[in-house]
């Protein structure tokens, strides 16, 4: 069967090379210039005698490809079957399965099969068929051999191409010729130990802008975005005056926080971006942190645009670092009272502002009851879970508030509930703590715990009974893993202290997975777990726990 | 001792047919895509490459093999696999084996 196989291939071996053609083409433009790198190439003298045999590199090609990577479906199918130690028989699962380069020949590692294959035989090679590594018998050793190493690459990234782009490759970062310059130049190398205190820094309060230190903080210890910013992968669209780019100077910033000081740092030339980008923040008064955060997400989205690809054409689906972070979808869904009608829209959001204290519902029904014995049928929410149940919760829109619904074609009645789409890899809550009328200004200080661990999934569209979207059910391993997709970890907390007129931001932020730190502008201190959960909380920002590379 | 002897045959068979079915539905990869992924979160690489390195060290380069490094690495690197990903990976395969997609 395998047989047939390695020798039958050869009849279409020319559109095979042609196909193969094409396909070195696009995996060059994703090597890069690796090609012209020429390590010490050969691994040893059996390997350099085996690849000048005339059926050598076929026979490895052909192994790698069927067998190593499983190209097609009768491929995988085919190795399915094949996954047997030739000497310990098909009951076995074996270990450490390999193939000889030489022959038809499969052996396990684990109980020295292949060894024994070698010995008698004096086929010097064979193939790991899990990870495509080649065994030299008389060197007694993998080998590295770059021709071969090629060989597989391109290999695999055919096959994941392959298997389409819901699983697309991660790859692993490879230096390119320059960056290997650039690494050459600069031998010192910088290992951050759990308790290095690196990427913490105080920031100098410039005259009531804690509301920005505090945002400051929130972001440059953002996860995904620290990695952004110090792999350097914004290509700056000011090309007249980068000074002018806030993208730019948040670099510059991460590049601050991770640089080692420990003198605070004086952000003036990011508050002056701020308020040159966005002149409703302009002046010295105290801002509400919320709207900053808001703010500069939006300059920063703007002044990435266009360095990622074509997605102007679409203002609703921008690629920008900003949004491959902190867009998610919320789903709003209006049930017409009169047909049971539901008009569907999807909206991106950045973050969730979520309402405190009695709801309007609440509020009539306490105004309705005369008797000091007020009842009423829900409360008010005491954590964050009741608020984000409230938030999707359905509620009735009234009969002053008509919809005009698209099948009965005049206005009515109607309820509308929201749900999440599509988290975000960072979920931002907004604890509405205040309130501004045309009579007053307050501040809700009640207390809403909120969790270290958030799970989602039961905001989700999917899970709250709304009309089910046509959309595909998207791949997902198992049962287990698509519910971690929704499981979120606590890593930065903003604060407000004080009342609405005088007050004060202070942040408390996430280091090495599990360290807390307070900023409270230049000071930074260590803090516990239970320090954050039991402060007050106006922003709150989650990062997922489980990202799938795309 | 005696029985486990009794018992790795059945084992074997059975986990023989399971990776043959995961094999052969390509759900295998999707799996050691998973792995992958959970792995390289939680930096496993880095520590792996870290084990090696240590053990590396005062080691003759020229005849060190990776069969030695293996063997020497292995169970430290074993143990170093989070909780929650032996356990993540569980609830994948036993959800694809037993065929209950939701
Ligand atoms: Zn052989
Ligand atoms: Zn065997
Ligand atoms: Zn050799
Ligand atoms: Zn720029
Ligand atoms: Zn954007
Ligand atoms: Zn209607």
């Amino acid at each position: 069967m395998i047989k047939s196989y390695l020798t039958g291939n050869s009849d279409n071996k020319s559109t095979d090379e042609r196909q193969d053609d094409l396909e070195d083409k696009g995996f060059k433009a994703i090597c890069d210039d690796r090609e012209d790198l020429k390590y010490g190439s050969a691994g040893c003298s059996h390997v350099e005698a085996f690849k000048a045999t005339k059926h050598g590199l076929k026979n490895f090609t052909l192994i790698f490809s069927n067998f190593v990577v499983a190209i097609s479906v009768e491929a995988k199918k085919r190795k399915s079957q094949a996954m047997i130690c030739f000497n310990c028989g098909p009951q076995k699962y074996p270990t450490r399965l390999h193939a000889c380069l030489e022959c038809i020949y499969f052996g396990c590692y684990q109980h020295k099969h292949i060894h024994e294959h070698a010995k008698t035989t004096k086929h010097n090679l064979a193939i790991d068929i899990t990870w495509g590594y080649v065994y030299c018998y008389p060197c007694r050793d993998y080998v590295y051999d770059s021709e071969l190493e090629r060989i597989g690459k391109r290999k695999k990234w055919k096959a994941n191409k392959l298997m389409g782009t819901a699983f697309a490759q991660y790859y692993t970062w490879e230096p390119t010729l320059h960056e290997l310059e650039i690494l050459k130049q600069n031998s010192q190398r910088r290992r951050i130990s759990d308790n290095s205190y690196i990427g913490l820094r105080g920031l100098i309060n410039l005259g009531n802008t804690c509301f920005m230190n505090c945002i400051v903080q929130a972001l440059t210890h953002t996860p995904l975005l620290r990695d952004y910013f110090l792999s350097d992968k914004h290509i700056c669209q000011f090309r007249d005056d980068p000074s002018m780019c806030l993208v730019c100077e948040m670099s510059r910033l991460f590049q601050e926080f991770y640089s080692g000081k420990s003198t605070p740092h004086i952000p003036f030339k990011l508050l002056h971006l701020v308020w040159t980008h966005a002149r409703h923040l302009a002046g010295y008064e105290q801002q509400d942190a919320h709207e900053f955060f808001i703010a500069t997400l939006d300059v920063l989205h703007r002044h990435c645009k266009g360095s990622n690809g074509p997605s102007n054409s679409n203002p609703h689906h921008c690629t920008c670092i900003i949004d491959q972070i902190f867009t998610g979808n919320l789903q709003s869904d209006v049930v017409c009272q009169y047909c049971k009608g539901v008009s569907t829209t999807i909206d991106p959001f950045w973050d969730i502002s979520l309402d405190l204290g009695p709801s309007l519902h609440m509020r009539q029904q306490l105004a309705a009851s005369s008797t000091t014995q007020t009842y009423c049928d829900e409360s008010e929410p005491k954590s964050l879970l009741d608020c984000l149940e409230r938030f999707t919760r359905p509620e009735h829109l009234g009969s002053s508030a008509k919809i005009k619904c698209s099948t009965c074609q005049i206005n009515q009645e109607s309820t509308k509930q929201l749900s999440m789409k599509k988290l975000p890899i960072v979920a931002s809550f907004h604890l509405k703590r205040f309130e501004h009328s045309n009579r007053f200004h307050k501040k809700i200080s009640t207390f809403i715990s909120f969790p270290q661990y958030l799970d989602m999934s039961p905001f989700m569209a999917s899970r709250r009974g709304c009309k089910p979207t046509i959309d595909p059910p998207s791949p997902s391993y198992a049962n287990g893993s698509q519910l971690n997709e929704n499981k979120y970890c606590l890593f930065a907390v903003v604060n407000h202290s004080g009342t609405i007129e005088t007050g004060h931001y202070t942040a408390y932020v996430r280091q090495h997975k599990d360290q807390w730190f307070k900023c409270d502008d230049h000071i930074i201190t260590r803090a516990s777990v239970q320090d954050v959960l039991d402060s007050e909380g106006y922003l709150l920002f989650y990062h997922k726990e489980f990202l799938e590379y795309e | 001792m005696d029985l486990k002897d009794k018992i790795d045959p059945m084992i074997d068979e059975v986990r023989h047919q399971a990776m043959r079915k995961l094999e052969e539905n390509g759900k295998k990869d999707e799996l050691k895509r998973m792995l992958r992924n959970r792995l390289n979160e939680n930096q496993f690489d880095e520590k792996v490459a870290e084990l090696c390195k240590n053990y590396m060290k005062d080691k003759n380069i020229e005849t060190l093999t990776v069969d030695e490094i293996l063997r020497n690495v292995t169970p430290e690197a074993h143990r170093i696999v989070p909780d929650s990903v032996k356990r993540e990976l569980l609830t994948a395969i036993k959800g694809l084996i037993t065929g209950d997609q939701q």
